[in-house]
């Protein structure tokens, strides 16, 4: 299997072949508990992000079966949305506790516009925090001449950034709760 | 170091423990620095937020092509079996 997720081509091809080889069971378990195809599929892209950041995390469960750990988490979130009147046991909850988003109106409205006031730079730290890519892979990505010159461009992303959360900060209070 | 990785090793936790009882002492002291490590936690938050709203965004547009495209056809009549549609 390969283990490259670097670029949307990579996550594309990882998240087509994943729907052909597994949604069809969580389909089938859907089905089963008498949801239909749209409840499946929010279920299957829910847990496909927990899927992918478990991954590029390294998280070595993941590692032992693919589809049963996607199933799992697709059944969780079948539990927690769509079946609220059955009870998640409590395994469940621990097991997952750490991993529901957290919403932030504030922290969304300024995803916003930091992706407007510095797009690029929200791309590259994306890149590095996010997706885990190392500095030689965002060399590459970004055309940067190497991993030192990829490191003073993060550096100097992170400060710009910075100043301009700090310029909407003066703007809405409750950025700081 | 640079300031603004040394703050980034306090926020991720990986100063040795004398380096961060020191970085702890300063912000105490030092306002500039300690909004400055505020506003880096509030951007690492962001960053987080949107690389994972980017990706959702991704998923769904594969999603998508998977049941409208002619080329996933055959994928589609195998889910639609499955709920009997």
């Amino acid at each position: 299997m390969s283990t490259d997720l670097s670029s949307a081509e990579a996550r594309e091809a990882r998240f087509i072949r994943l729907y052909e080889t597994v949604f069809p069971a969580v389909a089938r378990y859907v089905r089963r508990k008498g949801g239909n195809s749209d409840a499946a599929r929010d279920i299957f892209q829910d847990a496909l992000v927990v899927y992918y950041e478990k991954t590029v995390a390294g998280d070595a469960a993941i590692h032992t079966s693919e589809a049963a750990y996607i199933f799992g988490i697709a059944r969780h979130f079948w539990s927690k949305k769509y079946a609220s009147d059955t009870k998640t046991t409590s395994s469940d909850r621990l097991l997952f506790a750490a991993e529901e988003p957290e919403e932030h109106p504030s922290v969304e409205r300024l995803t916003r516009y930091l992706e407007k006031a510095g797009r690029k730079c929200m791309q590259l730290l994306q890149s590095f925090y996010y997706h885990r890519l190392n500095m030689q892979e965002i060399a590459g990505q970004f055309g940067f001449s190497g991993e030192r010159s990829a490191t003073v461009q993060k550096h100097k992303c992170i400060e710009k950034l910075r100043a301009e959360v700090k310029q909407k900060a003066l703007t809405y209070s409750d950025f700081y709760e | 170091m640079n300031e603004t990785a040394h703050i980034e090793r306090y926020l991720h936790g990986t100063l040795s423990a004398e380096e961060r009882v020191v970085f702890e002492a300063k912000l105490l002291i030092d306002d500039e620095l300690a909004e400055k490590t505020a506003l880096q936690r509030t951007l690492y938050e962001t960053v987080l937020l949107s690389g994972r709203n980017r990706l959702r965004k991704e998923i769904a547009s594969v999603d998508r092509k998977l049941f409208t495209t002619a080329r996933y056809s055959g994928f589609r009549q195998t889910i639609r079996t499955i709920f009997h549609l």
